[in-house]
């Protein structure tokens, strides 16, 4: 008995949801303005050719992540991927000097430091000690400050290279005269 | 405005950390402290290739370093140590004092130890003390 009410309520349902669908512009043939059967073929054809354009994009982009793991490998090599030379070796100048600079500190920190362990005078000890922290504060300082720019540059790939595709994105606008636009990590396309 | 501020503390945090102290002689880490300057040297002529040295025995030594250098501000090589604190006299016989007009001048400088688990840890060294 039960089951004989959910039947007739489902039923119901049914009926009074299909009162509203309409069928007639469902089935429309031309909502989408299209007046003919050659109408439908030019858009068609439009679509095609601007996913292609979508197509020849996406083989000359760079790819985001791939360059932030090459920064974060050796840092100024996502730039150099994504044609920023100038950026890409004043960054890696620069880590180079402050990681240098940094591991050169270390070392004179530490031949002060194995003094210190060994020195038996108290003002051997004291001087050691203090030229020991000085040097490695030095080399944490330096350190410190690689670790940032390391930082910056990783950040910085991720705009480059959106800049980079953009520039790709627009030449490719350029060549074939379509109105597409790129935005910072997003395309879209004005049908 | 924050990530310049998280920056400056990530800096701050990584520069304030320090080596640690693992000398076991260093006075500001582990129990100990070392002698004060030897006091009360005198220095005296008393042969031609003889040297006299004298000074006030230390109740915190146990031991003393005797350096000599031909001048006052060079190098000072260690030439004798006395490992009895209650010893405070030294005859250096290995000098050339020169003739009159020519002398050659003897500097020395003294400084105590003491023993800590059997290493030496020295004070500090006198200043420069000639006849």
């Amino acid at each position: 008995m039960k089951q004989n009410y959910i039947i007739i309520f489902l039923v119901a349902v049914v009926i009074s949801l299909s009162a509203d669908f309409d069928i007639a512009r469902f089935s429309d043939p031309q909502k989408y303005q299209w007046k003919n059967f050659e109408e439908q073929q030019a858009f068609r054809q439009d679509l095609l050719e601007r996913q292609k354009l979508l197509q020849i994009y996406e083989l000359k982009k760079q790819d985001v992540t791939s360059n932030l793991v090459k920064s974060a490998l050796v840092p100024g090599w996502g730039h150099f991927s994504a044609q920023h030379y100038n950026k890409g070796s004043i960054l890696m100048a620069t880590e180079v000097v402050l990681f240098g600079t940094g591991f050169f500190y270390l070392d004179k920190a530490m031949d002060s430091y194995s003094n210190y362990k060994d020195a038996t005078y108290i003002g051997d000890i004291k001087q050691f000690y203090t030229d020991a922290n000085d040097e490695y504060r030095m080399f944490q300082g330096f350190m410190s400050l690689g670790l940032l720019v390391w930082c910056y540059t990783i950040y910085d790939t991720i705009v480059v290279t959106d800049e980079y595709n953009a520039a790709v994105w627009n030449r490719i606008l350029q060549d074939s005269g379509k109105r597409i636009s790129l935005g910072m990590g997003t395309v879209s396309v004005r049908f | 405005m924050k990530q310049i501020i998280m920056a400056a503390l990530i800096l701050f945090l990584l520069i304030s950390c320090s080596l640690s102290r693992k000398n076991p002689l260093d006075p500001d880490s582990h129990n100990v402290s070392a002698p004060g300057k030897v006091t009360g040297i005198q220095v005296s002529v008393t042969g031609s290739n003889t040297v006299y040295l004298q000074w006030e025995a230390r109740s915190d030594a146990d031991g003393y370093y005797i350096y000599r250098s031909q001048s006052y501000d060079g190098a000072f090589p260690l030439i004798k140590e006395v490992e009895v604190s209650d010893i405070t006299t030294f005859e250096d016989v290995n000098v050339e004092i020169a003739t009159v007009g020519n002398e050659n001048f003897y500097w020395y400088k003294l400084s105590a130890y003491i023993l800590v688990d059997g290493e030496k840890l020295e004070g500090y060294r006198s200043e420069a003390h000639s006849w």
